[in-house]
């Protein structure tokens, strides 16, 4: 049997992230200033941070919050970018063209900037809502290759059948459209998914995304940058998760991409 | 004259943008008492009209941190040195992709793996790459200077860890869409004409295979501008992305609307030239 290496990759990350308190349970809060910055023991993998606290059992919580918020974020653009793509599909003429230079013109705003301000200058700065802002301002590109699929799919004489024997837009929605888009779908989350992650960290990194009591991947990174040099183990154990899901879903894509092409030869 | 419609959308749009989202945005963006008086002082100062009207005239108004200085000011030093770098991290980008991808085309040994190597590059983070360089090549080896010294030398580990990521993404789909050219009958008729390989690969494969290259160079572009934040910050190098994250650790609004107007109006001006140029070398795709 081939193993599927990204794919166990990815499952033993969201294992590690989901049931840390089960694998490794050191808690991760209390702080001890006596063992700060000490070096890796067998009973805690990596040491302790410039608190005192496990270092390790932190790299996993991290792991988890950023995940989830970009779990989250990916969660909405879907939903949100699938909507306006069938709606897009059904409009023509005028409005179908002012509706797609408006998100040229919404795809051409740099949202690290966006999302930057309004976290620091808005009150709220909880997870819920910044991956509430990564979500909305992200669907653009999903909306595009989805309406592009659509109106491609709307034109096949297997549609038109269907519709002339009396289905709803509903079931043609559902049965047929659905599972064309599918495969799309999945390689557009397996690509969107690791560059959310990738938001996220630099973002936290560079201070204004998730703030310092809770923790995620890019506020590790930015707490260890400051001990680069003593221990930089701090720095390469948050990159390397960063790094890791980036890699086994980005590996993922390419191999949903050459399924693709294996099983559906064009015939031209 | 279409380019210049979608600039002058784009400019209006980004500064209404900058405008609602840096003076009229609700909540307390501080606990600071003095900055919150600057702020409704400035809210109730500042309409829309006014500010428009001196943005319009280049004047962005005074820095709150230090009230001497012209926010025009800020810009016009941080904009000198953001371009340059900019702009040569976009050319190294193209040149380094285009060199790549046909190395990896033209030699049948070292092609995949150096196809496995781009594929292990797109997805290696900025955030994993900047410490692994700075710690091993301008710490521990010691071959690269970690600080910005005003000397070029120094800007050549920036230019790394910016350029890299842009660099592989290009690699992958120039050398894509340059493969599929093998196939196509021009490629072949070129070939029994008795052209070399190499030749027929520059000057018939290329210049279709590039168009696909022009689309993406929005994306490209994009990332090029939005990584030059993190890595400006990470080597403190006196360019727009820092004095971005200054300005946002500063609270200071005045600098920080006219930077957030100047981006978006770079961001989407790009967009839209970019589109433009496109349409321009493909017009299948106007209809």
């Amino acid at each position: 049997m081939k193993i599927n290496l990204p794919f166990v990759i990815l499952i033993l990350l969201f294992l590690s992230a989901t049931l840390s308190a089960v694998l490794y349970p050191t808690d991760f809060i209390p702080q001890d200033v006596n063992s700060a910055l000490k070096e890796s023991t067998w009973s805690h993998i990596l040491g302790f941070d410039s608190l005192g606290r496990d270092y390790f059992s932190r790299v996993l919580i991290a792991t988890r919050i950023s995940l989830s918020v970009s779990l989250l974020s990916t969660f909405i653009s879907f939903i949100i970018g699938v909507t306006i793509a069938v709606l897009l599909s059904k409009s023509k003429g005028f409005q179908s063209f002012l509706a797609s230079r408006l998100i040229d013109l919404y795809q051409g705003l740099p949202s690290f900037i966006i999302v930057a301000v309004i976290m620091t200058l808005s009150d709220s700065q909880s997870l819920l809502f910044l991956s509430c802002l990564m979500g909305i301002l992200h669907w653009p590109g999903l909306a595009r290759m989805t309406q592009a699929e659509l109106i491609k799919i709307q034109s096949e004489p297997y549609i038109e059948a269907s519709l002339s024997l009396g289905a709803t837009n509903l079931h043609v929605f559902r049965k047929h459209l659905v599972p064309a888009c599918q495969k799309l779908w999945i390689s557009w989350f397996c690509f969107h998914l690791p560059s959310e992650i990738m938001f996220e960290s630099s973002i936290s990194f560079l201070g204004f995304g998730v703030q310092p009591p809770q923790v995620s991947l890019g506020v590790l990174t930015l707490e260890a940058w400051q001990y680069l040099y003593i221990r930089p183990v701090y720095m390469l154990a948050p990159a390397f998760m960063i790094f890791i899901s980036v890699w086994s879903l980005m590996s993922l894509k390419n191999q949903t991409l050459n399924r693709k092409n294996k099983t559906s030869p064009s015939f031209t | 004259m279409k380019l210049l419609i979608s600039s002058l959308i784009s400019l209006v749009v980004s500064f209404s943008l900058s405008f609602f989202l840096v003076v009229q945005f609700p909540g307390q963006f501080t606990s600071d008492e003095a900055s919150l008086q600057y702020k409704d002082t400035f809210k109730s100062e500042m309409s829309f009209w006014s500010l428009a009207k001196s943005y319009l005239s280049a004047d962005f108004g005074y820095s709150w941190v230090s009230p001497q200085r012209k926010v025009s000011e800020f810009i016009k030093t941080a904009v000198t040195f953001s371009l340059g770098f900019q702009l040569v991290a976009i050319l190294v980008t193209l040149m380094f992709s285009v060199v790549i991808s046909y190395l990896i085309l033209a030699s049948s040994r070292f092609g995949p793996w150096l196809e496995k190597l781009i594929f292990l590059g797109t997805t290696t983070p900025t955030l994993f790459l900047a410490p692994v360089f700075i710690f091993f090549l301008s710490y521990k080896w010691k071959w690269l200077s970690l600080r910005y010294d005003e000397t070029y030398l120094s800007l050549i580990l920036p230019m790394i860890c910016l350029t890299i990521r842009p660099i592989c993404f290009g690699v992958q789909i120039l050398a894509d869409s340059w493969k599929n050219s093998i196939h196509q009958d021009y490629f072949r008729t070129a070939r029994a004409k008795g052209l070399s390989f190499s030749n027929a690969l520059w000057f018939h494969g290329f210049k279709n295979s590039a168009l696909t290259f022009v689309t993406q160079m929005v994306q490209l572009t994009g990332h090029i501008l939005t990584g030059s934040i993190l890595i400006e910050t990470l080597f403190s190098l006196p360019g727009l992305g820092f004095l971005f994250v200054e300005s946002l650790r500063d609270r200071d609004l005045p600098l920080l609307m006219g930077l957030l107007f100047l981006f978006c109006g770079i961001f989407l001006v790009t967009q839209f030239s970019l589109n433009w140029i496109h349409r321009y070398f493909e017009p299948r795709l106007a209809n």
